[in-house]
């Protein structure tokens, strides 16, 4: 859901699986100041660790920061800086558009896309779409002359390539 | 990701500022609320941001969550649905271990459950998997025994079905 | 018309009606003390020993008025000294703004001298908080600030403004003062079902709280109440909403309430919550709570309804409106009987012992008080065993005269909170009562009281203990009086003559009278030592968790 061409870095965090550790993450980033552009969390195969994924642009030096503001949370067990093309990145997009007289150039649109059609309405329908960002967005772009209606998206989750996991070096 | 069935989804329109994700965590941290998943987006509209909830609870309990989350200054709007009523979707990315003997079984159980293929290392293959929570679900019971070397998912994110939308009632 | 930030703050204060602000300068505050200067003939401010003073002091001064305190505080721990204050005003739905300085926005993040993020700290202790990065935002914030302090369910609203903010220049366009937000009126449905259970019910009674104050609904709730000849009970927070003496008066519910509320909340066919909220010092076991009751929630907030305990009907309105239309849809009724099954719980008052060589018992002073004083004297109290009595045997005639943090149960509130009623309040007469704990708690505030000569009379409950929290571990931990007796040399006299105040003493019972007409005699601050028993109990009392089955009536029945 970003505008920026993917120059982002990628933050994956793990942490402890503990009621506070969103508080605690949410609440450094807006007392320090740093502009993030998405965050997601989700447990872990490991019921003791969740896993964070922030997406933030910005000078190096101060991810660097970001970096080890996060480390020094108790709860948080790891920090991984990643390039988002070094990654598989994907978010998804929930997108209501007017149907209007447009139903099949619409139906055509996403199919081309690769969405999905998840609701019909009598004058909405309802494309479920999920990939980078840059795909997504350009779909986004693609459905405005019809009329967005509404729209939810998840913000991105990201794991590197290849065969290395947030675990690696973890005991 | 959630293995409960009786989700409700909570869709709550807010002042797009800095504070806000904080003031909702504090929230549910304070009062206890056990929430499943919550997102953050933009929308159309420069000044709202858009922020979807899943909570398993008692009729009580989601009005008192609805009800706290009203009291904040920040929020606009805050939309009740059962999840059934919604288009209710997350997204999933699994890395799954696949050697040369099982790279073929992983890439034919992705194409019969409508997944993607975003990677594949020399040992592992990275799927990308959307959908409801039942279905993600499901498809990581069925990877399971392949060996799941990682996962990252997005939680949920869910429009009201029809053409209604959260914006509704409001004045613009 | 260009002004500097600090200057439009000003504005805005003045806009809004503030006449007194409480407050201590420092680094990040200094254009704002500046503009209070240049503008000290239109605005009072009161210097405050200590930060947390001011925000007590704000909120004594709201509780007593009505109208919405202020306190300033500079950067850093000047901020972080408001914190009990501000959220002693958010558990009491006391209307209060604070302002805070800050850092330079481009300093902000960097652990600059000084800084701490204060919205960051007070976000679960405020109803809402600005951090002001620009001037041009800075007016309709503070606007907006008291638009949210007073609107519904009212509370602190903080805002946090960087130096160079009050520093830079904008345009500053006059406008008038915020008004609350109004509140729409409950569902036609539900006032139709809570009107049919007050037809229906044989036994209703009327448990208020704090909210009745905040709305100011003192007549809409004694109109219900004798219309329907309906007994009123109420918590500690609602204390001068009803008249302590109207044949319907119950006295306060709970813990330390009154046999007769307490009975009255039990046997209760119908109950009539108004603006309380069902606290754990009320309803401590919230499932046996007037459990043969259907019960009518009438609240603004409507995150209170099925909080703590569930309830039959939710009316979610303006109390005045809500009581005011409940009212005048039934027809007047008359409940002789229930009436007069509810006040022969009522316990009288023993006899004031006549011994002038006799011990003080500190109920017999609160009662010589009240008789020597008018009733619009103001009493503040601390926190304890010395804020129940007073609860208890300084009965309450009117609204806004009793001053209590009830919901934090903060030591240490009642001097800034005295101070800030004698200046919101200049002809009433202030008496605070506290203990010697709390007293210790915040005294330095003695000297702002003699700096600016407020005859505020305090009563030291001095027994030398740290009573209530004594009273516990005789109770509840086989009297192991750990931490509680400190065996504290001060000499209150000294004391209060080192800051220049009069000290006086109570030492025997035959005390009482001249020494209390004394102190509310004196044209400035007097510090009463009162030496009362360490063993004085507060009583009745439910523990914690029980209901009135379990009310302790007296501690050697109970010890036996």
């Amino acid at each position: 859901m970003s505008n920026h061409s993917d120059n982002r870095t990628v933050l994956s965090v793990l942490t402890y699986n503990r009621p506070s550790v969103l508080l605690r993450m949410t609440g450094l980033f807006y007392r320090r100041g740093y502009n993030i552009e998405t965050l997601v969390v989700c447990e872990t195969d490991r019921e003791d660790l969740s896993r964070f994924t922030v997406t933030l642009s910005g000078d190096p030096d101060i991810i660097e920061q970001i970096r080890r503001q996060l480390l020094k949370l108790e709860d948080i067990v790891k920090v991984d800086v990643l390039h988002i093309d070094d990654c598989a990145a994907s978010e998804l997009l929930l997108i209501k558009v007017k149907a209007g007289n447009n139903r099949h150039d619409l139906l055509i649109l996403s199919q081309a896309a690769g969405c999905r059609v998840v609701d019909i309405g009598d004058d909405s329908l309802t494309f479920e779409l999920s990939g980078r960002s840059a795909d997504v967005q350009a779909f986004i772009q693609r459905v405005r002359p019809y009329g967005i209606l509404e729209m939810g998206c998840t913000g991105i989750t990201a794991l590197q390539r290849g065969d290395s996991t947030i675990f690696d070096s973890l005991i | 990701m959630s293995e409960n069935r009786n989700l409700t989804v909570i869709s709550v329109l807010a002042y797009n500022n800095p504070a806000v994700l904080l003031r909702m965590t504090g929230l549910f941290y304070r009062r206890g609320f056990n929430i499943e998943t919550m997102v953050a987006c933009q929308t159309d509209r420069p000044s709202l941001s858009r922020l979807t909830v899943t909570m398993t609870g008692h009729n009580a309990e989601i009005r008192q969550v609805r009800q706290q989350l009203l009291k904040l200054e920040d929020i606009v709007k805050v939309d009740v649905l059962s999840i059934d009523d919604c288009s209710a979707s997350e997204l999933a990315l699994i890395k799954v271990s696949a050697t040369a003997d099982t790279r073929k079984q992983v890439l034919n159980a992705a194409q019969a459950y409508g997944c993607r293929v975003l990677d594949i290392g020399e040992n592992t293959i990275t799927l990308e998997m959307t959908g409801r929570d039942e279905e993600v679900n499901r498809f990581v019971r069925y990877m399971q025994p392949f060996g799941i070397v990682e996962m990252g998912c997005t939680g949920v994110t869910a429009l009201a079905r029809g053409d209604t939308t959260i914006f509704e009632g409001l004045d613009g | 018309m260009k002004l500097n930030g600090s200057e439009i703050l000003i504005e805005c204060l003045l806009e809004q009606g503030v006449d007194t602000v409480f407050g201590y300068p420092g680094g990040t505050v200094l254009n704002i003390y500046d503009a209070l200067y240049k503008n000290s003939h239109r605005i009072n401010h009161v210097l405050t020993a200590h930060e947390q003073g001011a925000s007590h002091a704000a909120d004594g001064y709201s509780r007593a008025t009505g109208k919405v305190g202020v306190c300033i505080a500079t950067s850093g721990p000047g901020a972080t000294n408001l914190v009990t204050g501000i959220a002693t005003a958010y558990m009491d739905s006391i209307p209060m703004v604070a302002i805070t300085g800050n850092v330079a926005v481009n300093l902000l993040g960097r652990d600059s001298f000084q800084e701490i993020d204060i919205t960051g700290v007070t976000i679960p202790i405020t109803k809402h908080n600005f951090l002001v990065k620009d001037v041009n935002d800075l007016a309709d914030t503070i606007r907006l600030a008291f638009e949210i302090a007073q609107s519904g369910r009212p509370g602190p609203v903080l805002v946090d403004i960087p130096k160079d903010v009050s520093a830079a220049v904008a345009e500053y366009v006059p406008a008038p003062a915020s008004k609350p937000r109004p509140i729409n009126p409950p569902k036609p449905e539900r006032l139709a079902q809570a009107i049919e259970i007050l037809k229906q019910a044989k036994r209703p009674l009327i448990y208020m709280g704090g909210g009745v104050i905040a709305a100011g609904a003192y007549q809409q709730i004694r109109a219900l109440a004798e219309k329907l000849d309906i007994p009123v009970c109420s918590s500690l927070m609602g204390l001068g909403g009803f008249p302590a003496d109207h044949p319907l008066w119950l006295g306060m519910v709970g813990m330390h309430g009154t046999r007769a509320a307490n009975i009255a909340t039990r046997d209760c066919d119908a109950l009539i919550v108004c603006g309380a909220r069902f606290s754990d010092r009320v309803a401590g076991n919230p499932k046996g709570f007037a459990a043969g009751a259907k019960i009518i929630h009438m609240d603004v907030d409507h995150a209170e309804f099925d909080k703590n305990v569930q309830v039959t009907v939710r009316l979610a309105g303006e109390l005045k409106e809500v009581l005011f239309t409940v009212a005048s849809r039934l027809e007047e009724t008359k409940r002789p009987e229930w009436i007069a099954a509810c006040t022969a719980n009522k316990v009288e008052w023993p006899a004031i012992p006549t011994d002038p060589e006799g011990p003080v018992d500190p109920s017999v002073i609160l009662r010589t008080l009240r008789e020597l004083t008018d009733r619009n004297t103001i009493l503040a109290t601390d926190v304890g065993q010395h804020q129940m009595w007073s609860a208890q045997f300084y009965p309450q005639y009117l609204p806004r005269h009793l001053l209590t943090s009830g919901g934090l149960g903060t030591m240490g509130y009642g001097m800034g909170a005295a101070i800030g009623a004698q200046f919101g309040q200049p002809d009433s007469r202030v008496v605070l009562v506290t203990g010697d704990g709390c007293f210790h708690m915040n005294l330095n505030e003695l000297t702002t009281m003699v700096s600016h000569q407020l005859p505020v009379v305090v009563l030291v409950m001095n027994n030398r203990v740290l009573g209530m929290v004594r009273q516990w571990q005789k109770v509840f931990y086989e009297k192991r009086f750990s931490a509680t007796d400190p065996e504290r040399q001060t000499d209150y006299v000294k004391l209060a003559e080192a800051f220049g105040a009069k000290g006086l003493v109570i030492a025997k019972n035959g005390d009482i009278l001249p020494v209390l007409s004394e102190a509310l005699a004196t044209d400035g601050p007097v510090v009463v030592d009162c030496r009362i028993s360490k063993d004085a109990n507060v009583l009745p009392m439910i523990p914690p968790g029980g209901s009135v089955e379990n009310m302790i009536e007296s501690m050697e029945a109970y010890e036996q």
